[in-house]
């Protein structure tokens, strides 16, 4: 591909919509790195170490629970389970986004693979509902490039202020992911199979996160799936 | 930990996680078991959205949220979707739905808030 028509398709408009759409969730991403931050900090990791995780792991949940157990047992086995069994819900996400990427090299998709995460996952499948034939590679990369560049800065500051930052502030930013995804669905949902996950998410995940933390989200969801594909029929 | 031992766990978490995240886009026989599965990974996908908002607004850290916090997300949430139907704006919707949050939060205006509210709906259910 030549550097201009490289260029042109990394400026469509899909990766701009990607971009502008990734950059609303680019605080919520610094906020939950910062506790990433904090939380290494207070265990002992390495600041090296901390970096390292968020750039070759990036998964906020995952090193929240490795830091969590390294703190606890210090065992590397259970660090490496219980960082990958945390992560298992990327299977899921990235067998769904393999539906909407199209024709896309498999170099490129080995390259990107490593930016699928929740964010950069839903805001891809909710643009794929709204624009059918879109280029929803392109948008991907956007979300990711407004992204996940808030991961490496909230680690670093995290890592930096430890618990140094106002309280308020972090409360607020904690809160644009959330926020985002409830304006999404309230306009996305229309069928009543749809509505159905939604219950089944929103009052399930809470509960089982306190019963298996770490494990509510992706049990829940598979539960909600099953439930909402039986209303479906 | 030592920090070998660290470098050991991030290198492993690191390879392990990213043959979840390529192994679907990459391996052709997972595209496919996917393709017969849309309608279910789609709602999959609405569930993961919900319980990301359901969480944010009613866990902290493992446990519970306490009740003002989680009156205060649930206030910027139906904020959100407020603006979001008057103003038809997602970034004005956004903002101001965090922006009401961090103001009851950090301004006090949660005790404004819940004094104003708590006798209007004791006055309510008593005229009921």
């Amino acid at each position: 591909m030549s550097a201009g028509r490289y260029r042109a398709t990394l400026f469509s408009s899909a990766f701009t919509r990607g971009l502008r759409a990734g950059s609303t969730v680019t605080l919520t991403f610094v906020a939950i790195f910062i506790g990433v931050g904090i939380a290494a900090q207070a265990a002992g990791v390495e600041a090296w170490a901390t970096m390292l995780m968020t750039v070759a792991v990036f998964a906020g949940p995952a090193q929240f629970a490795m830091i969590d157990v390294a703190a606890q047992t210090g065992v590397l086995l259970q660090v490496i389970s219980v960082g990958v069994l945390v992560n298992l819900r990327f299977f899921v996400m990235s067998m769904t986004l393999s539906q909407m990427f199209g024709a896309v090299s498999r170099r490129r998709l080995a390259l990107w693979a490593q930016f699928v995460s929740a964010s950069s996952f839903l805001l891809t499948f909710f643009e794929a509902r709204r624009v059918a034939d879109g280029d929803m590679f392109a948008y991907f990369r956007g979300v990711v490039v407004a992204s996940f560049p808030g991961a490496l800065i909230g680690t670093a500051l995290g890592v930096a202020l430890a618990s140094g930052l106002s309280e308020t502030l972090m409360f607020g930013a904690s809160l644009f992911l959330p926020v985002y995804f409830a304006l999404l669905l309230v306009s996305e949902i229309a069928r009543r199979s749809e509505l159905a996950a939604v219950a089944v998410g929103l009052v399930g995940t809470p509960l089982m996160e306190l019963w298996l933390p770490g494990w509510g989200l992706f049990i829940v969801a598979l539960i909600a799936g099953m439930v909402a594909t039986k209303v479906r029929r | 930990m030592t920090e070998v031992q660290w470098l050991y766990a991030i290198t492993g978490v690191a390879a392990l996680t990213y043959l979840l995240r390529a192994a679907p886009l990459l391996w052709r026989r997972l595209r496919i078991i996917g393709e017969r599965n849309v309608a279910f990974l789609s709602y999959v996908s609405f569930a993961i959205a919900a319980g990301i908002v359901s969480k944010a607004v009613l866990i902290d850290a493992g446990r519970w949220a306490a009740p003002d916090d989680v009156i205060v997300k649930g206030l910027a949430v139906l904020a959100a979707i407020g603006l979001h139907r008057f103003f038809h704006r997602l970034p004005v919707a956004l903002f101001g739905g965090v922006g009401v949050a961090v103001v009851l939060k950090g301004g006090g205006g949660f005790e404004a808030v819940s004094g104003l509210l708590v006798p209007a709906i004791r006055d309510i259910l008593h005229a009921m």
